[in-house]
């Protein structure tokens, strides 16, 4: 069913990564992503795969729940491997050299090291943030990143209260299209014969309450919003302030120095280098 | 403390297809502070659109409204007086607006601009009155309809208005989540809460000190739960359910036996029908 | 035509995830032909779950649903005209409502059955009267019409089905009292003219009382008790642990029969009471 996909799900909890700061985070993923993306020799990709068991770990989420994030792009981390295998050549004397098929040392090197790179990005991004940071925490820490953009008249605190308001009512819409489909269905709807055309059409039953019915909610909901007083930006306090803490410095420190590392391995000298 | 003089109101202009017969018929009257009162009528009797004008989401085509002297036509006034009046709404899914429960009740206090401490005491205050303090951290979809519903009276209630009006509240609630919601306004009226209830269930109101029949836009009755109950055939005409029990005494009194008119409370009618038995019995 | 049975069965929401539910276990519930059966439970009980599992929409996990003694799912591709012979409403039905104009909407089913123009016609025409729709509507959009009117125009957009059994998941949540009254006094009629079997889904036992021959209360996603009306409200203890509210005029009655005031157990309309009293008077 529809309401079983999970969108960048946030698991709750109370290690050290779920209470750092949402913007120190949203940093140390940036400098994370970037060192994913020069790491290259052996050195920087065990220290990466490390440093993901070590986050693992600290998160105190299970390994099992990590290991299921990977699924979704598994193929991807395949196809990526694969092309890299048979496709990557190189001046050197082939592993296996039948038929079509060749292999050379360095394209298992670069598999290898591919599908380090994707994992480890894959399972540190959502370690270090959709994991660990309720998705309104995240909006907040966007919010606030971004709020000198406010000086330039950049709508700041209205993209982030859309971007909660979406968060709370994508469960919501799901559970209903879901609803809707069957509701169809029971009238005899048929959406997979035919072709393109009718396909298409065969959605309208579903589309049209499906819009009329967020189109009300949002009527609805911009009511009550203002029933609470809600005015937009103008006057607005937080009830979770957002305070740097001694812990949040250390955070952005070892970000940085996560970079330095990677950089640092990268010089050593290994034949095992891409 | 909500006043309404003469006030008119009809949905011709707006661009909504809302028929233009839901109106309001120059109507006259007053909400005290401190008071409970629950207006009843059918769907399309005018009773929620009465209650869209006590804090300025409707506002009179003719007469005025007036919030502790505050007139709602005036759009300056319209911030001071909505965090007077809290309004909960009939869909609970459509006014939870965070995606957590403890964020949802500190979304009134934030835009007043309450201290951040302040917000946090306000929401485990408002948690604990609607005892939802053990779901502060779950999201809005994991709650049933009568969760939510409470979720939303305890956003409503960290705005710490004097009066809050529920609009059909429990109208798409299960027996079970209206029970929570109406142990909730017992709540709240032990705390000396102003509270407005608009329903179509007679037995909700048996609890307020007052009771507003609206239909076809008037006022059709305004008096104490005792004296409305007791008029059964006028409430079914306007098509209103009558509680069994009142009905039941409304039929015994009819084939002429003598027991009291206004009673309200099903516990009451079986202890004046327990007695009447018994007379008879010595007899 | 239009007996259900279901033959021992059980379901899972979400299964091998870590949001396994069982929701049915091991259920054996039959539906007798042109009665009316409720099944009625507090939310969660299952009683959801068995609405869509009688047309198809949802497969067994294990067990059988047998129409007229036949597996549903014997032949999985012919599972759309299951859903013609058994019409599935389901709650708030009005928001699935999307065409032009009502007669169009209303013709949904009845043109996936790939009937013809004057059928259509005839049927159309047919399941609005039942549902108390006036023909002038027929051509408006079902946009512009009130709440209770859209509800009866999906409805109806099942009766046009001319189904064998319909099920209706609580057809009156949200209504008042006198929609709630024409709407079930429209299916009454509907499955009388027709001979039809009715399955109502709901969570009020007073509407039960008034509406259904049978009763199959569910607990936990279990058969409870299931019978008559009479020989279900006999049971009301029993009921009331399923997290159900009784009748009040049943919990007064079963009061005053339980002192041996009135003679009978598990009354559950006023009339009876009534009866039941002026006897107890009279003797």
């Amino acid at each position: 069913m529809l309401k079983d996909i999970t969108l960048g799900q946030y698991f709750s909890g109370n290690s050290i990564l779920h209470r750092l700061d949402p913007r120190i985070k949203i940093i140390a993923v940036l400098f994370f992503a970037v060192s994913v993306f020069i790491a290259k020799n052996v050195y920087s990709f065990a220290f990466l795969l490390l440093s993901v068991i070590l986050l693992t770990l600290v998160s105190g989420i299970s390994y099992k729940i990590v290991l299921k994030s990977i699924k979704p792009v598994l193929v991807i981390v395949i196809f990526t491997a694969v092309i890299n295998l048979f496709f990557t050549k190189a001046d050197e004397t082939p592993l296996i050299d039948w038929l079509f098929i060749t292999v050379y040392p360095r394209g298992i090197k670069t598999a290898v090291f591919m599908i380090v790179r994707i994992l480890t990005l894959i399972v540190g991004t959502s370690l270090i943030l959709t994991y660990t940071t309720s998705p309104i925490a995240l909006t907040d820490g966007i919010e606030r990143l971004l709020s000198p953009l406010k000086k330039i008249k950049v709508p700041v605190h209205e993209f982030a209260m859309m971007m909660t308001i979406a968060l709370r009512f994508i469960p919501t819409l799901l559970e209903e299209t879901d609803k809707i489909i069957s509701a169809q269905k029971a009238r005899g709807a048929g959406f997979d014969e035919g072709g393109l055309m009718k396909k298409a059409k065969a959605f309208l039953p579903i589309l049209i309450p499906l819009f009329i019915s967020a189109f009300r909610r949002a009527d609805e909901l911009a009511v009550a919003m203002e029933c609470r007083c809600y005015r937009g930006d103008e006057g607005r306090t937080r009830m979770k302030e957002l305070k740097m803490q001694g812990r949040d410095v250390t955070a952005l420190i070892l970000a940085v120095l996560f970079t330095a590392c990677i950089i640092f391995f990268n010089t050593l000298p290994t034949t095992l280098s891409i | 403390m909500i006043k309404l003089e003469n006030v008119s109101f009809d949905y011709s202009d707006a661009e909504d297809l809302i028929p233009a017969d839901k109106v309001i018929n120059n109507i006259s009257l007053e909400i005290e502070k401190g008071s409970f009162v629950a207006i009843l009528g059918h769907n399309g009797s005018g009773k929620s659109t009465l209650a869209k004008l006590f804090n300025g989401i409707l506002i009179p085509k003719s007469g005025r409204v007036t919030v502790d002297g505050m007139d709602t036509s005036d759009e300056d006034l319209l911030f001071d007086i909505r965090r007077r009046v809290g309004m909960v709404f009939q869909n609970p899914d459509n006014q939870i607006v965070a995606t957590t429960v403890e964020e949802d009740v500190a979304f009134a206090p934030e835009n007043l601009g309450v201290e951040p401490s302040e917000i946090r005491r306000r929401v485990a205050e408002a948690l604990e009155t609607v005892g939802m303090t053990r779901f502060r951290q779950h999201s809005p979809s994991q709650l049933s309809g009568g969760q939510k519903q409470r979720v939303a009276i305890a956003g409503i209630i960290a705005m710490k208005p004097e009066c809050i009006i529920f609009d059909e509240s429990t109208a798409m609630l299960d027996p079970q989540g209206r029970k929570e919601v109406l142990d909730t306004i017992t709540k709240l009226r032990q705390d000396g809460m102003t509270v407005v209830l608009i329903t179509h269930y007679m037995n909700e109101a048996v609890y307020a000190d007052r009771v507003i029949v609206m239909n076809d836009g008037n006022v059709e009755m305004d008096a104490p739960p005792r004296q409305i109950f007791s008029k059964v055939e006028r409430l079914k005409e306007i098509g209103l359910d009558v509680p069994q029990v009142t009905e039941l005494i409304f039929k015994l009194r009819e084939a002429g036996y003598s027991l009291p008119h206004d009673l309200v409370f099903p516990e009451e009618g079986a202890e004046a029908i327990e007695k009447l038995i018994l007379e008879h019995k010595q007899r | 035509m239009g007996t259900l049975r279901l033959e021992d069965v059980s379901y899972v929401y979400s299964p091998d995830t870590p949001f396994e539910k069982e929701a049915l276990s091991q259920v054996s519930i039959e539906f007798k032909e042109k009665r009316t059966t409720g099944i009625i439970g507090h939310t969660g009980s299952g009683k959801s779950t068995v609405a869509q599992l009688l047309n198809g929409l949802l497969r067994p996990a294990s067990g059988r649903v047998l129409l007229d003694g036949k597996d549903i799912f014997e032949n999985p591709r012919e599972i759309a005209k299951v859903r013609f012979r058994v019409g599935l409403v389901f709650q708030y039905p009005e928001y699935q409502l999307f065409e032009e104009t009502v007669f169009r909407d209303i013709a949904f089913g009845p043109t996936n059955m790939g009937l013809d123009e004057e059928e259509i016609k005839r049927r159309v025409l047919s399941a609005a009267r039942f549902v108390g729709l006036p023909e002038e509507l027929l051509d408006k959009s079902p946009f512009e019409l009130s709440g209770g009117q859209k509800r009866r125009v999906a409805i109806a957009g099942i009766m046009a089905m001319e189904p064998d059994v319909i099920v209706l998941d609580e057809p009156a949540a949200g209504l008042d009292p006198r929609g709630r009254d024409e709407i079930f006094s429209g299916i009454r009629k509907w499955r009388e003219e027709r001979g039809a079997t009715v399955i109502l889904i709901s969570h009020s036992m007073e509407d039960m009382a008034m509406y259904a021959d049978d009763i199959v209360v569910m607990k936990e996603g279990r058969v409870l008790i299931s019978g008559t009306v009479d020989e279900v409200f006999c049971h009301a203890e029993l009921i009331e642990t399923s997290g159900l509210l009784i009748p009040q005029i049943t919990s007064m009655t079963n009061k005053l029969s339980s002192k041996g005031l009135i003679d009978g157990d598990g009354i559950y309309t006023v009339d009876r009471a009534f009866d039941a009293i002026t006897k107890a008077l009279k003797g």
